[in-house]
């Protein structure tokens, strides 16, 4: 199975592209499983503030993630019309929780460039590059950082 | 119909593997007519309800072992005359003049080869 | 079958013989006079070499050979039994199941280790020359009888079915004209009857009332009428009978006793075991039967896929969480439910349930097989670390899901590895403190409110609370000025990097670290605590979650949320006054329970769902029991119902939270967290601080 952080592959990858907070996104196509309405999520105690809670998925118990708040950026507002994308990180399985998805695009290698050097740590954690596109600037997101570490995700 | 194809044959060991190895080799003769069984005494009830011309057996086996079953056999009335060959993988003098008192056809020592068993079959049966 | 699939066949057989084999030897070690008990050991080995030389195994071959004849000689009685043989023979056992494990991954073994087991072996039998007629002959000579085909294949065996039929007249078939010799004449014309006569009940003469019933008649009827037929015979007198017609297995030909064998020149005390029981007797020999009763044909199993299984469970789970939402989704519709469609849920309800048991209880399976194979690793512990330690287990037939038994095999290996080699003294210290030379390793398995517990406690010198506290802060765990009670003493072994350099063990080159164990279970969503006494011994309790799919929940309403409470916890629902309710220390608070004073814990600021108390919440309380027989008291805001719930793990996908056991489903699709309430009791539960985000890094 193709990681989906390989970026030596000199094909193109499909890209799903969404907002939140006012700013682009993308995520590799190949993690992701499905993408489904909001449904609240029942809270998890002790959780970090970005840890929004689980939901039901056809029988697993999955988590929500608030990405925008996890990014360090304000929560967004509770919407009806959020959207979850449901993320496979590693073996588990994981809920993104952004307003809104915009676009399936799919971009040479070539076309991302590195993530620009700038202050914020949040930006280098998260974000592994960016691609220039209309004027918009699209963030990939690095899935594999997003989960929380230590007590939340291992035993 | 050949006298191959008539043949009724019961094998009788506690271990799959053992029962496989026999089975094989009755595979391979293209001898169709077997059943196997992993239980001496079950083995007895079988047969005294539908006999065989052959019985092909374990000796170690719990419970009633193979020359229990070969006496069985030869005290109940109507399959007295059933052909027993005896497999083991240990044979000492008392086994085998058991064996002989109790009329057992043959006996063949393991582990066997296929042409072996064929033989210690045919000598029993005559020619497959 | 293929040469290949029997092969494989063989390796799964060998792990059944290998296990009878062991369970055998212990026997013996305890003390069993039972001859069978050495024949089945015997006969395990002897089967490990049949099969393996079918597939030219030589290894194995020549080794099981060697065993399974010293085996043979104490069958025999030609070698006598004593203590250093059944040593020998225990590791024998260990090796051959070693080289079985080398056979199978196609590696190859140290041929040292099988000579020494093999000299051992030798050495405790004693005897190199047995008497000749019971050696094993090696190309026996047999003249075969040729079986004279021509005749024809006996008549097959009685045809049609076996009925008994049990026939007693009462006093009124006098008067009614029924005559048993004439149903029973009725009956004989169906097939062949056999009869016993009854007349246990027949008085003396003087006694006798001609118009009272005495006889009863047993009668075995083989025919190949109907039941419907043999009924028939009776349909007039059956009103004035007792009777009863039932249906039997063929009976199983009785064997006449052997006549005398012909004895073989030498001597007569050549008689093997299976001989004895057939030799003549004045009563009727069943040589059918064996002595010890150990003739049970072994519990039908099927080997099964664990994939399937699987996919089975989570099938069921599903069935079941559906069938709740269908249930659920019937009473918000408003409908008005017709009684047969509230008579059918239930139904359905109910053989969810039974479906979803019988499903989980296909992976539940006893915890005897791992606790056997712990019997080796103490061997070898103890005898590489110089001591004589024996194990006894409790409690192997509790049942745990299969996935957890296997994940348990690491951390109770470390565990048990540890505690004969640092739990237990050296075998001079403990004859200095009036304890036995040989140590004694405990390790028991029980259901407990929910959970699994698994205990493992050894009687050796308990933890040097001085020596752990001063390793702690060498090693900079701890600060030099902290004040610790002795428990928290104790569970500083649990830090990792603890692991004391000092105490290099001739095992694995260093102790492994029970920060390793504990993070071994607490991935299977357990977790372990320590206890010890000094002088007397160290516990270590392995806690380990629900493993039944269903588990039967009371569900709570706590800031909003609902969570669900495993009901075998529950003592009882009080709603106290605020009188009852007393602080205690620095922000804990207790409750009177009628005169007892229990730790009493706001569910909602446990979990963080809130940061104060609020007066008009957690106005109910629940009683509940902990892991270590107290209790505790939960607060929370309303209690809704109580019903089923599907159990859903967290730890794939997000990880162990403290308190929380599990998820659950509930019938609106919403998810409920299920609580733990031992672990809601844990000081750390409520340390436990919010990750920060990570920007803050």
């Amino acid at each position: 199975m193709r990681n989906p952080n390989d970026t030596a592959d000199p094909d193109t990858q499909e890209l799903v592209v969404f907002k939140t907070a006012d700013q682009d996104f993308c995520l590799d196509i190949l993690s992701v499983r499905e993408i489904r309405g909001w449904t609240r999520p029942a809270s998890l105690p002790h959780a970090p503030s970005y840890v929004q809670g689980v939901i039901n998925l056809r029988g697993s118990v999955v988590p929500i993630i608030d990405l925008a708040s996890r990014l360090g950026l304000p929560p967004i507002a509770a919407n009806d019309r959020n959207v979850i994308i449901v993320t496979t990180i590693g073996t588990q399985i994981a809920g993104l929780l952004i307003e809104a998805v915009t676009d399936i695009l799919s971009i040479p290698a070539s076309e991302i460039q590195p993530t620009p050097d700038v202050a914020s740590d949040t930006a280098r954690t998260f974000i592994r590059g960016v691609i220039a596109k209309e004027k918009r600037l699209i963030r990939q997101i690095d899935i594999t950082q997003l989960l929380p570490k230590a007590g939340g995700a291992a035993a | 119909m050949s006298r191959k194809d008539q043949l009724r044959i019961m094998v009788v060991d506690d271990t799959a593997v053992s029962r496989g190895l026999i089975t094989q080799v009755l595979d391979w003769l293209r001898i169709e007519n077997y059943q196997t069984c992993n239980d001496g005494k079950e083995a007895l009830q079988a047969i005294s309800q539908s006999p065989v011309h052959l019985v092909i057996s374990d000796y170690y086996m719990p419970g009633l072992d193979g020359l229990g079953l070969l006496h069985g056999l030869r005290t109940t009335k109507g399959i007295e005359r059933t052909g027993f060959i005896l497999v083991t993988g240990r044979a000492d003098e008392t086994m085998m003049a058991k064996g002989r008192s109790l009329g057992m056809n043959n006996m063949i020592l393991k582990p066997f080869t296929k042409e072996q068993m064929k033989t210690c079959i045919e000598q029993v049966v005559g020619p497959l | 079958m293929s040469s290949i699939d029997l092969k494989d066949v063989f390796f799964v057989e060998c792990e059944d013989l290998l296990v009878a084999m062991d369970e055998g030897l212990r026997e013996l070690e305890a003390g069993s006079t039972d001859p069978e008990t050495v024949n089945a050991v015997f006969r395990a080995v002897h089967s490990i070499k049949g099969g393996a030389g079918a597939f030219a195994l030589a290894d194995l071959v020549n080794f099981a050979h060697k065993f399974e004849t010293v085996l043979d000689d104490v069958r025999a009685s030609r070698i006598e039994t004593n203590p250093t043989l059944f040593g020998a023979f225990l590791v024998a056992g260990d090796h051959l199941a070693d080289l079985v494990a080398a056979a199978r991954d196609g590696v190859q073994t140290d041929p040292s280790a099988s000579e020494k087991a093999i000299a051992a072996l030798n050495m405790a039998g004693g005897q190199d020359d047995a008497p000749a007629d019971s050696v094993e002959i090696s190309a026996p000579v047999f003249a075969p009888l040729a079986l004279d085909l021509d005749l024809p294949l006996p008549v097959t065996g009685p045809e049609g079915r076996n009925f008994r039929i049990a026939l007693k007249p009462k006093d009124s078939a006098i008067n009614a004209g029924h005559d048993a010799a004439l149903l029973l004449q009725q009956l004989a014309e169906l097939g062949t009857l056999s009869t016993t006569i009854d007349a246990s009940a027949l008085p003396d003469a003087t006694a006798f009332d001609p118009n009272k019933s005495y006889l009863g008649w047993t009668a075995d009827l083989l025919t190949e009428h109907s039941l419907a037929e043999i009924e028939e015979v009776f349909d007039f007198a059956k009103d004035d009978c007792e009777l009863d017609i039932s249906e039997i297995e063929a009976p199983v030909p009785d064997l006449p006793p052997l006549p005398d064998l012909v004895e073989p020149q030498d001597t007569a005390e050549n008689v093997i075991a299976e001989v004895s029981e057939l030799a003549p007797q004045p009563v009727k020999a069943e040589a059918a039967k064996s002595k010890s009763g150990s003739t049970a044909a072994p519990r039908q199993t099927i080997r099964v896929d664990i994939e399937r299984v699987d996919r089975l469970v989570d099938v069921v789970g599903e069935l079941v969480i559906h069938q709740a939402m269908l249930s659920e989704a019937i009473e918000q519709s408003g409908l008005r439910i017709e009684a047969e469609v509230e008579r059918g849920l239930d139904q359905l309800r109910q053989l969810s349930r039974q479906i979803q048991e019988s499903v989980m209880s296909i992976r539940a399976q006893p915890v005897k097989p791992l606790f056997d194979r712990m019997h080796r690793i103490v061997r070898e512990a103890s005898a590489a670390a110089n001591k004589t330690a024996r194990l006894i287990t409790e409690g192997e037939m509790t049942e745990v899901d299969k996935t957890i038994i296997e994940r348990l095999a690491d951390p109770l290996t470390h565990m048990i590895r540890n505690a004969v080699d640092h739990g237990l003294e050296k075998m001079e210290k403990r004859l200095e403190s009036g304890k036995s030379e040989e140590g004694v390793v405990t390790l028991s398995a029980a259901h407990r409110s929910g959970r699994v517990l698994i205990t493992l406690s050894d009687d050796g010198g308990g933890i040097d609370r001085d020596r752990v506290k001063q390793v702690a802060i060498s090693k900079g765990l701890i600060p030099a000025s902290a004040d610790l009670t002795p428990s928290e003493i104790d569970n500083l072994l649990f830090l990792p990097g603890f692991s004391t350099a000092s105490e290099v063990s001739n095992l694995s080159g260093r102790g492994v670290g029970m920060d390793v164990v504990k993070s071994e279970i607490a991935g299977l969503g357990g977790r372990v605590s320590i206890a010890s006494v000094r002088g007397e011994g160290t516990t270590l309790t392995i806690s380990l979650p629900l493993t039944l799919a269903v588990l039967d929940g009371m569900v709570v309403e706590v800031s909003g949320q609902l969570l669900v409470l495993p009901v075998s916890s529950i003592i009882e629902t009080l709603r106290p006054e605020a009188e009852a309710k007393h602080s205690i220390g620095t922000g804990d608070t207790v409750l009177d329970v009628r005169g007892t004073f229990v730790p009493l814990i706001d569910v909602g600021t446990r979990l963080g769902f809130r940061e104060v108390t609020a007066s008009d919440c957690g106005s109910i309380v629940v009683l509940v029991e902990r892991d270590d027989d107290d209790c505790l008291a939960l607060m929370v805001d309303g209690i809704r119902d109580q019903r089923q719930v599907v159990i859903k793990g967290l730890e794939g996908n997000y990880g162990h939270i403290p308190g929380i056991a599990a998820a659950t489903v509930l019938g609106d699709g919403s998810v409920a967290l299920i609580l733990d309430p031992s672990d809601l009791a844990n000081p750390s539960s409520s340390q436990r601080s919010a990750l920060q985000p990570v920007a803050a890094e």
